[in-house]
């Protein structure tokens, strides 16, 4: 027997934070490059959802949060060229490479960065949320609310770019 | 080579493994294989900032209970405030209030009661009853004063003043009650007059009067209507002070009659349109004189 669940219960809702809230914020993240801007969004999007609960179902309740999203990053801003600042995680606290190679990877990993926050939107944030957050194609095609084929697309054409910049070093 | 993975999803299906075989090989052997995999390599150290999930959710929690109090509390009211209107209307309905009419110093008035029953009032009388009662088929009023019923045919009917009562089912009456005068005329009909113990049946041109603690006397009398209602007060074997009570009602004066006998009893009419015409009417018979001084008026023996 299927259970319905109202978005309306605010233990769904708190599921469909804790479910969701993470990569919104990610994607709205990859977006903006603006941390506290995507918190921003995130909050908004969630209480959109909320004024809104009787008229959104469960399943659907996720494709919501990320037009919703999609849609007020659009309304915020006029777009600024947007430098990204990624943190670096995995770093080793000690290494045995030499200094030269570790100054050529510090330098490769700011091309990269600077490479990632030069592709255009779509792109970037298709690319990032299959790397960094591992979403697969087709979630990213239901969150973005468009084909796998395009999502496939955009990354492959994000990769390419990303070597035509960096690639030669 | 490099054809071969140009297509447009190449590099999308060779993250997912979805290459074939020969693919994966010959992809394998290109210059660009390496860089691209550095690529793929090193974004796997980057990360987005922290989220801070918790703080975002108290926000979100703030906002949506402030939202949610603005938006329920004006459903909320209106359901109140029509709840309490429905209550004060129905209880308004129920218990009713009380309808008072009175008239003052020569007035008379007359009016139709929820039933259609007409009320005629005299001078300086009033009645009361409650509406409630009515719509319940409960008809009683209170009485001070005089007045003059027609009564539809329907349940009892019934008129009370202290502990006297009348009570008939559909005729026509004149009541006068004073603390201590107490007459009831029947034109028409029956109707059951109740004097604390006492009973008495009245018919169609039968009275019943009680004066003080005398004994309550039955007369006959013949017209169909009270005078009153013509304009005129009569009275029949009266004492003299209840005629002179009735004479400050329809004028609105004050008698002062030091050294006459207010008990001596009178019979006749006087005209309730003019003060000097009603007092000759009053003192001739008597051989009383009398003095009007604006709102003042003394009566003195010869």
């Amino acid at each position: 027997m299927l259970e319905k669940k109202s978005v309306c219960e605010s233990s769904v809702f708190e599921e469909l934070y804790s479910e969701h809230s993470k990569s919104l914020y990610n994607f709205a993240f990859y977006k903006s490059g603006n941390a506290a801007q995507s918190e921003d969004l995130v909050q908004e999007a969630f209480i959109k959802m909320w004024n809104n609960c009787a008229k959104i179902i469960f399943e659907k309740a996720k494709s919501f949060l990320f037009t919703v999203t999609n849609n007020l990053f659009l309304n915020q801003v006029a777009h600024k060229k947007v430098v990204l600042n990624y943190n670096l995680i995995g770093k080793k606290e000690s290494t045995n490479e030499s200094p030269e190679f570790l100054m050529e990877e510090k330098e490769f990993m700011n091309l990269l960065q600077n490479a990632i926050g030069d592709l255009k939107e779509g792109q970037r944030e298709v690319f990032l949320l299959n790397r960094i957050d591992k979403k697969t194609y087709k979630e990213i095609a239901e969150m973005l609310s468009i084909s796998v084929k395009a999502v496939e697309k955009r990354m492959h054409l994000a990769l390419k770019q990303l070597r035509e910049k960096v690639g030669n070093i | 080579m490099k054809n071969e993975h140009t297509d447009d999803t190449f590099l999308s299906r060779w993250l997912n493994n979805d290459l074939t075989n020969e693919e994966l090989v010959s992809f394998k052997l290109t210059t660009e294989y390496k860089e691209y995999q550095k690529i793929i390599d090193a974004t796997q150290n980057f990360n987005a900032p922290n989220f801070n999930e918790k703080e975002v959710l108290q926000k979100i929690h703030q906002q949506t209970k402030a939202k949610k109090v603005k938006k329920l509390i004006p459903n909320w009211m209106f359901a109140a405030a029509a709840s309490i209107a429905l209550l004060l209307s129905t209880v308004y309905y129920l218990t009713g209030t009380n309808e008072t009419y009175s008239t003052s110093f020569g007035e008379q008035l007359a009016l139709v009661l929820p039933d259609g029953s007409e009320v005629l009032l005299n001078s300086k009388s009033s009645i009361r009853y409650k509406k409630s009662d009515w719509f319940n088929g409960n008809r009683t009023l209170e009485l001070n004063g005089e007045g003059y019923f027609k009564v539809k045919k329907g349940s009892t009917f019934s008129v009370h003043s202290e502990n006297r009562k009348v009570s008939v089912l559909g005729t026509q009456f004149n009541v006068k009650t004073n603390p201590s005068y107490y007459e009831v005329l029947c034109y028409e009909g029956k109707v059951r007059v109740q004097n604390k113990d006492e009973t008495t049946v009245l018919t169609k041109g039968l009275s019943y009067r009680k004066i003080d603690v005398k004994p309550s006397e039955k007369g006959v009398f013949e017209s169909i209507k009270p005078n009153w209602l013509d304009g005129e007060t009569s009275f029949n074997n009266t004492p003299l002070k209840y005629v002179l009570e009735e004479l400050e009602k329809q004028y609105n004066i004050q008698i002062t009659s030091a050294n006459i006998d207010v008990n001596l009893l009178y019979t006749g009419a006087f005209t309730n349109k003019n003060l000097n015409l009603a007092l000759q009417t009053i003192c001739a018979p008597l051989s009383v004189q009398f003095s009007v001084d604006s709102n003042k008026v003394v009566l003195s023996k010869n």
